[in-house]
């Protein structure tokens, strides 16, 4: 599962086309938009890198799929949010666990 | 935001105790069917609410009170509470306005009855009703929502139920996306919109109120339900408007997060509820989750039954 959620972001070349259709993006920062998403989970696989405001990026996502639409690569962003939560959920999740312990 | 893991904890040690989210007793749920006609027809079709109209006013009511405590030291308040909710039923302590349940409870009875009247054969069973688990699955909880998916599936098979009728977005991609896959539900499942598109006949009345449609981002982008609602709003004489970001370009009401995080959900709903409500008088909304978001922020909308159900009987629900 791991495996497919990776390549999913890995595909991402960052161009936020995605941007401008997200609710959350309008009324907040950077991270809490789909391009931000898709970079949180990458960072979190790649990089081992987890805080609790990637924890927030990834939960106040609406799953509402309006980014994929405008993705150019077409990749699944709303659905590779929710899998990400059931890595989570699953304790897939290695790294970071104190913060894991703190936030979830 | 509050704790995702204490969200579902608590969503866990509800749903085992009652089977919905919420812990309500069933009971509560079943006030709808108050004052219905005969509940019986064909054995082999069945509607199926998911419960999600009736538990909208209560999650609304919650959401207000988590609002209040949200990021403040008082949100530990709520994870000692999700510790109790294993012993103690939550709604014991909330209770909730008549009027407020009435107003879901109208919509489904009104469902009911534009089906009867369209003379669709189905049967309403009770037993064979249920919560789809789908905010089980939206926060990841997949183990928790396929055990609950292969309970709900093992009693409609077993009740050889052919054909599912869904009234929401959330129940209808559960059951025809999700179960198949989770569960392996063979059941035909379709929205009462799908249903009405293809029986609702042109020209039942003329010079009905225009209305602003908001689509739902599950039919919309999900399952595909775009035009069935205009069809059969047109149809029945209303003038559709389509604001800013509609059909599968629709803008999220912030409901789906509204547990997580209340203030942000409520921030998202604000956006929404502008675009709306510059575009147009009354808002029409298909899922009882948009309707309640926009409500708790004090934007009242149509729910899509109530206008099919005015135009068939020949008035226009009030614009109040």
């Amino acid at each position: 599962m791991m495996e497919t959620i990776f390549r999913e972001v890995a595909r991402c070349s960052f161009c936020g086309f995605c941007e401008h259709s997200c609710p959350t993006l309008k009324r907040s920062i950077r991270h809490y938009g789909p391009r931000g998403r898709v970079q949180t989970i990458l960072f979190a696989l790649k990089y081992d890198i987890l805080t609790e405001k990637s924890i927030e990026a990834i939960y106040t996502c609406l799953v509402c799929n309006a980014c994929s639409i405008h993705c150019p690569g077409k990749i699944r962003i709303a659905s590779v949010v929710r899998e990400f939560r059931k890595a989570l959920r699953d304790g897939k999740i290695k790294k970071g666990d104190k913060i894991l312990e703190e936030v979830m | 935001m509050f704790r995702p893991g204490k969200l579902i904890e608590l969503l866990e040690s509800n749903m085992a105790r009652t089977g919905n989210p919420l812990g309500l007793k069933r009971s509560l749920l079943s006030e709808w069917l108050r004052g219905l006609p005969d509940l019986k027809g064909r054995d082999d079709t069945i509607l199926f609410t998911g419960l999600m109209y009736q538990l909208t006013p209560y999650i609304e009511l919650s959401t207000k009170y988590l609002q209040k405590i949200e990021n403040s030291s008082l949100e530990k308040l709520f994870y000692f509470y999700v510790k109790l909710s294993k012993y103690v039923n939550p709604y014991r302590f909330l209770t909730l306005r008549g009027s407020d349940m009435e107003r879901y409870s109208e919509s489904l009875r009104r469902i009911f009855l534009i089906l009867k009247k369209s003379g669709i054969d189905f049967t309403y069973r009770e037993d064979l009703d249920g919560y789809s688990g789908i905010l089980l699955y939206d926060l990841g909880d997949d183990s928790a929502f396929s055990s609950h998916a292969q309970e709900i599936s093992d009693l409609l098979e077993n009740a050889d139920v052919k054909k599912i009728i869904t009234v929401d977005p959330h129940t209808t991609y559960a059951l025809k996306v999700l179960y198949p896959e989770y569960s392996g539900l063979k059941v035909e499942v379709a929205s009462y919109l799908e249903i009405l598109a293809d029986v609702i006949d042109k020209g039942r009345m003329e010079n009905l109120n225009e209305v602003v449609i908001h689509d739902s981002c599950y039919y919309a982008r999900y399952l595909d339900i775009i035009e069935h609602p205009r069809k059969i709003l047109e149809n029945m004489g209303y003038r559709v408007v389509e604001p800013e970001n509609s059909r599968e370009m629709t803008s999220c009401c912030g409901g789906p997060i509204e547990s997580i995080s209340p203030v942000f959900s409520r921030e998202i709903a604000e956006s929404r509820i502008e675009e709306l409500s510059s575009a147009g008088k009354k808002a029409v909304t298909m899922c009882p989750i948009c309707m309640g978001n926009f409500e708790r922020c004090g934007f009242s909308t149509h729910d899509i039954s109530d206008l099919i159900f005015g135009g068939m009987n020949g008035s226009e629900p009030s614009q109040e």
